[in-house]
């Protein structure tokens, strides 16, 4: 009871303090969430990595066409093969749309052949809200040093339909290549289109 | 999975859909409109009128009614969502216009905010029909996706069609059925701001304040602001609203995603009034950029505001003071040339150190709120008062009025002699004097843009401005060979130096003339007061060389009080323009108000912003807006003529100049009839025959 009061403290006061506080430019804010494994897993684990965060709604129209295509998971393979630590996090409340306890995480993860680096239940919407997600595809990436790179969408494309997801311009992709070139991102923030997070 | 809510759905609605086309066939016969149903909600392509007539606008709608709760997006759609859109395939001959977005209301959803509309809504379009347009019938085909959404969101798409019947001639026939909802929509469309609102935006911190002086708000109680694109704010917080009078202060939160400071920020301001009332305003509010313009904006401001500064030399205006310079320096042909080019560069310093001192005024009075631009010293009757009696004098002094007695110094012997490195200096100060009323080309756009920036970038392009205008005399005293190309010094000097005192006079004259239109007759009369108090001061200094100190002082003080006594009178302007019957142009009083009017009515309008003091404008006047072929053509498109006369001071028309990134005199802008085609603004030197071209222009896209 006691631990339930003391973390609904803490997500008060993130949420209060730090929402909307992803800038592209600072640091980006430090989280710990439990992965579908049961694990716990902190944005600090990851320093020295590249870092993508993806909001994810499993009944959402535009993260289907993402999924639907293929597009998804064939970028987390991509950019995991060469180091980038994918996680997915999922700030659907409990009894909304796209929510999932562990067991259904696992089992979309399966049908949809999907392999990040971790599933993260957020149904508080802690992260969310800390991040400032708005929709569901909602991208960040943090550079290596803990830094906040990119805010925004997945692509130019506002889909629904997967067919029309290969003819995009993938900002994640432009920026991910930039950054690991060591250039800057041309392109740091985009509108981030699709579902509403469902806090 | 998607795929299996959709059939599952569409397969239950659809007995529903039967009935309710089964019902409208009932109610309104064959006729009827067919909604189509789909997922939560069912759309429609509705029609203002049911018969058209070629060449008549009419009004074509998307219209969606919705299940309860669920809701689509306006433009902007807020933290999430998209706005529906529609892809036409029409007839040759029809056009539609862009949705034009009736008023959304704030629909919360958990921290987040969107923007749209609930129940029902019609998204109205505009609709021509081509007066060329043959045929009984037409037939439109409108492919529309949306995003309807309650918690969760559901995209559709339907294809839509309508027949309209077609008669040729008469009188449109409006749809009973739908011609009251096309008036609410499009009631409900946000009206364009009053011309005479003041806006301005900045970033402070993590907030947009938007700074609103709106007279017509004066007694608002609630105001609110909904940006119309995405990523600028945080929609779902509240602004802070602070309301004092006619002056709004809206502090928004500046979104994550806004990495630089917006140019503008486009949206709708809705105000609601103790009464009930709610009013809602289409606007865009600009933002001041102060050090952020880009550095090839300021490389290319500081490369026209040289080039305009060396032009400067050939207008009308610095005429005299060229011509006083081109005199020194032929009498300098004899002098070693490190003497000549220390000359040239101490002019040089003169014109550098006035700009500054402009630079420096405009800057701290625009600081302190005033509308003021280019030239606006001579907006003040006391500077053109004091410029004339300074020419004035000078002019008796070129003229060998009177010889420079030893204690006669200040201002009146550098001023006069031409041999000091002062002379030289104040010969600069002068030349900037009286150049001010001038605007040549490249110049008006390079000041415009200065006055937008930081300080230091406004202080550099005035620096630019005042080293063009030095240029030709710095290249003349360094290239002695250009100097063998002037006459030898001689006797006749005497005699062209006296003859230069009557261009002076001439000067004199014009700024008679200006003062007059300030002040009415007053204004000449205190000037021949003036003149009288110099002469006389000149006359006891040179007979009696003792009394020189006391006279210069008296006379000083004698002008300083006639000075200060003149006061600006307000002209009233002719009501009515056009061509009046002796063929001479009659213009009318700028106001905002009156422009928008006309541009309602569908009128074309040309306006014409001048000041009396502004010798380039009175020139265009003459030679190119006076011009028969001109005048002839003003008539014949029927155009509205309008002049802001900028002679004195005037926030309203300083902030229509601002508004086209000018900040000075002359300027021409003509306004085609057609409100949604742009204006065309014109160069700041014009000729009868360009203003012809940019007439027939706008003759043939009629």
């Amino acid at each position: 009871m006691r631990k339930h009061i003391l973390g609904f403290a803490l997500a008060m006061s993130l949420s209060m303090n730090a929402a909307w506080a992803a800038k592209v430019g600072s640091p980006a804010p430090d989280f710990t969430g439990t992965s579908t494994k049961g694990e716990k897993i902190s944005l600090a684990d990851y320093k020295g990595k590249f870092v993508v965060l993806e909001w994810h709604n499993k009944d959402c129209p535009y993260v289907r066409a993402h999924y639907d295509s293929g597009n998804m998971q064939k970028l987390q393979k991509e950019f995991m093969e060469k180091g980038v630590a994918w996680l997915v996090i999922n700030s659907s409340a409990k009894g909304k749309q796209g929510f999932v306890d562990a067991k259904g995480a696992e089992e979309q993860m399966k049908k949809d052949g999907s392999t990040p680096t971790a599933y993260i239940l957020d149904e508080n919407g802690t992260i969310g809200k800390l991040y400032g997600a708005q929709t569901t595809p909602h991208m960040f990436i943090i550079d290596p040093k803990g830094t906040l790179i990119y805010n925004g969408a997945i692509d130019d494309k506002v889909t629904t339909e997967k067919d029309e997801v290969a003819k995009s311009n993938n900002y994640v992709v432009a920026a991910l290549n930039e950054a690991m070139a060591g250039k800057a991102v041309s392109k740091p923030t985009s509108r981030p289109y699709g579902c509403t997070v469902k806090y | 999975m998607i795929e299996e809510v959709f059939v599952t759905i569409f397969g239950m609605r659809f007995v529903k859909t039967l009935s309710f086309s089964l019902l409208f066939t009932l109610l309104f016969g064959f006729d009827a409109a067919l909604a189509v149903r789909a997922q939560h909600l069912d759309v429609d392509l509705v029609m203002s009128h049911q018969t058209l007539v070629p060449g008549e606008r009419a009004h074509v709608g998307l219209h969606f009614k919705l299940d309860p709760h669920w809701h689509v997006y306006w433009i902007n759609p807020g933290d999430s969502g998209d706005p529906p859109q529609v892809e036409w395939q029409l007839p040759a001959g029809v056009k539609v216009g862009e949705i034009e977005w009736p008023l959304p209301q704030k629909i919360p959803v958990g921290p987040l905010m969107n923007y749209g509309y609930e129940n029902e809504v019609l998204l109205p379009m505009p609709f021509e029909i081509s007066p060329e347009f043959q045929g009984q019938s037409l037939k439109l085909v409108a492919e529309a996706r949306w995003l309807v959404c309650k918690e969760e969101c559901v995209p559709g798409k339907a294809r839509l069609e309508k027949i309209v019947q077609v008669r040729p001639s008469g009188s449109p026939e409006p749809d009973p059925k739908w011609q009251a909802h096309f008036l609410a929509a499009r009631d409900s469309v946000p009206k364009l701001r009053p011309d005479d609102w003041r806006l301005s935006g900045k970033t402070k911190g993590e907030s947009l304040v938007l700074t609103i002086q709106a007279p017509s708000l004066r007694g608002v109680s609630k105001v609110d602001f909904l940006p119309s694109v995405p990523d600028h704010i945080e929609h779902a917080k509240e602004p802070l609203v602070k309301i004092d009078g006619d002056r709004i202060e809206i502090e928004l939160s500046k979104s994550d995603r806004l990495l630089n400071d917006p140019e503008a920020l486009p949206g709708v301001l809705i105000a609601s009034f103790e009464s009930g009332r709610v009013e809602a305003y289409e606007t865009s509010i600009p933002f001041q950029v102060a050090g952020t313009g880009g550095g090839l904006a300021i490389l290319i401001a500081l490369a026209s505001a040289f080039l305009g500064g060396v032009i400067l030399n050939l207008m009308p205006c610095v005429f005299p003071v060229l011509s006083m310079k081109v005199m020194s320096i032929m009498s300098m042909s004899g002098m070693e040339r490190a003497k000549v080019i220390k000359h040239g560069w101490a002019y040089a310093f003169g014109i550098l150190v006035s700009f500054w001192i402009l630079a420096a005024a405009l800057l701290i009075l625009r600081l302190t709120g005033s509308q003021i631009g280019w030239g606006f010293q001579l907006q003040s009757p006391q500077f053109v008062f004091a410029l004339a009696c300074l020419l004035f004098f000078f002019g008796l002094n070129l003229l060998g009025f009177f010889e420079i007695s030893g204690s006669f110094t200040g201002i009146g012997s550098s001023l006069s002699s031409q041999e000091g490195y002062r002379g030289s200096f104040f010969t600069g100060v002068l030349a900037t004097l009286v150049a001010t009323p001038c605007t040549a080309p490249f110049m008006g756009s390079a000041v415009g843009f200065a006055l937008t920036q930081a300080p230091v970038v406004a202080v550099l392009i005035f620096t630019s401005l005042a080293l063009g205008l030095a240029s030709p005399y710095i290249v003349l005293s360094y290239v002695p060979s250009l100097g063998s190309y002037l006459p030898r010094p001689g006797r006749w000097m005497e005699s062209f130096k006296q003859f230069m005192a009557f261009l002076i006079f001439a000067t004199v004259l014009w700024l008679m003339w200006i003062l007059g239109q300030q002040t009415l007759a007053a204004g000449p009369v205190y000037l021949f007061a003036a003149f009288l108090v110099i002469s006389f001061a000149v006359w006891l200094s040179v007979r009696w060389p003792k009394l020189a100190k006391v006279s210069a002082i008296g006379g000083v003080v004698f002008l300083f009080l006639i000075g200060l006594s003149l006061k600006t009178v307000e002209v009233e302007n002719v009501a009515v323009s056009g061509v009046s019957s002796s063929g001479k142009l009659q213009w009318e009083k700028f106001s905002p108000e009156k422009l928008a009017q006309y541009r309602e009515d569908g009128k074309a309008v040309f306006l014409n912003f001048t000041a009396a003091w502004c010798i380039t404008c009175k020139v265009n006047e003459m030679v190119a807006l006076n011009d028969p072929d001109v005048r002839a053509k003003f008539n014949d498109l029927d155009i509205v003529l309008m002049k802001a006369d900028w002679t004195n001071h005037d926030p309203i028309i300083t902030e229509t100049l601002s508004k086209f990134g000018r900040s000075g005199v002359p300027f021409y802008v003509l306004y085609p009839k057609d409100k949604s085609k742009p204006a065309v603004e014109f160069p700041e030197v014009i000729t009868a025959g360009l203003v012809l071209k940019h007439l027939s222009q706008m003759e043939e896209s009629q």
